[in-house]
């Protein structure tokens, strides 16, 4: 990893201590908790543009494997985001379907788009190989 | 799309999947103890898929080489600490695995500021991955150049 990179990680990480510390000052508030399920939505959606702009010119396996990565991150955010609404809300009952249903379809969703996304890392592995 | 056959399968296999058990649920064919039981146990299961796509990635490193490499780790890393934080996200924080009562812990700050941190935190990893994402984009202009 570059040293670039480290300070990424660093800088997402203080990041989300800002965060909770503004949480601690302000409580939680529902425009806090609506707009950090929109950041998520925004972080995978910005990751999601550059793969379908960087697989053309990368071709092959290479762009194969990111594109998993990309189906599996689209499939979790899918369930991800209105998950987070479903849950702040109460798990209710939504669209007339139980809150049995919700809780089975995005659980499943979840592991399915992670399970893709392992499955993405695997390809890389192989293509290695 | 460099995607083959087997992929798509496993795609819209695992999509069909996530609906069909969802609506088995709802008409009753997956009792909801049952159901109660495999939606206690996913996320879990969800968890160690992650941690054995890592092995990979690590298995993967020597292979790549180079930039590749670079960034995967910056992908790699983001789902690490996402796997890393979700034992005290999702089985203290949310008591329940889906939505359960919420709590203070460490005797250190409001549930609100854990609710704020934690949630933040998934944005922030995945805006890290999306970085790897970039990184590959800059990566592609670097081999056209």
């Amino acid at each position: 990893m570059r040293k670039n990179d480290k300070m990424v990680v660093a800088a997402a990480l203080a990041f989300a201590l800002l965060a909770g510390l503004w949480g601690q000052v302000m409580g939680l508030e529902p425009a806090a908790d609506a707009f950090i399920d929109f950041l998520t939505f925004a972080a995978v959606a910005g990751g999601l543009f550059f793969i379908y702009k960087a697989r053309d010119k990368l071709g092959g396996e290479t762009a194969r494997s990111l594109e998993l990565l990309g189906a599996g991150m689209l499939v979790f955010v899918l369930a991800y985001w209105p998950s987070y609404t479903w849950s702040s809300a109460g798990s209710p009952t939504w669209l007339g379907l139980s809150t049995g249903f919700w809780s089975m379809l995005f659980g499943l969703a979840n592991f399915v788009g992670l399970a893709i996304v392992a499955y993405a890392f695997y390809t890389f592995w192989d293509m290695g190989r | 799309m460099n995607l083959n056959s087997k992929d798509y399968g496993v795609i819209l296999g695992g999509v069909l999947i996530s609906f069909l058990g969802a609506f088995a649920t709802e008409a009753g064919i997956i009792s909801s103890s049952l159901a109660g039981t495999i939606t206690g146990i996913l996320p879990q299961i969800t968890i160690l898929t992650i941690l054995v796509g890592l092995v990979f990635v690590y298995l993967a490193r020597d292979l790549l080489g180079g930039e590749v490499v670079d960034n995967l780790d910056v992908i790699a890393t983001g789902f690490l600490i996402y796997a890393i934080t979700w034992w005290p996200h999702k089985q203290f924080y949310h008591a329940d695995a889906l939505g359960g009562s919420e709590v203070a812990f460490f005797g250190i700050g409001t549930p609100g500021a854990w609710n704020v941190f934690f949630h933040t935190l998934t944005a922030a990893l995945f805006g890290l991955v999306s970085f790897g994402f970039y990184r590959f984009w800059e990566m592609s202009q670097e081999v056209n150049a």
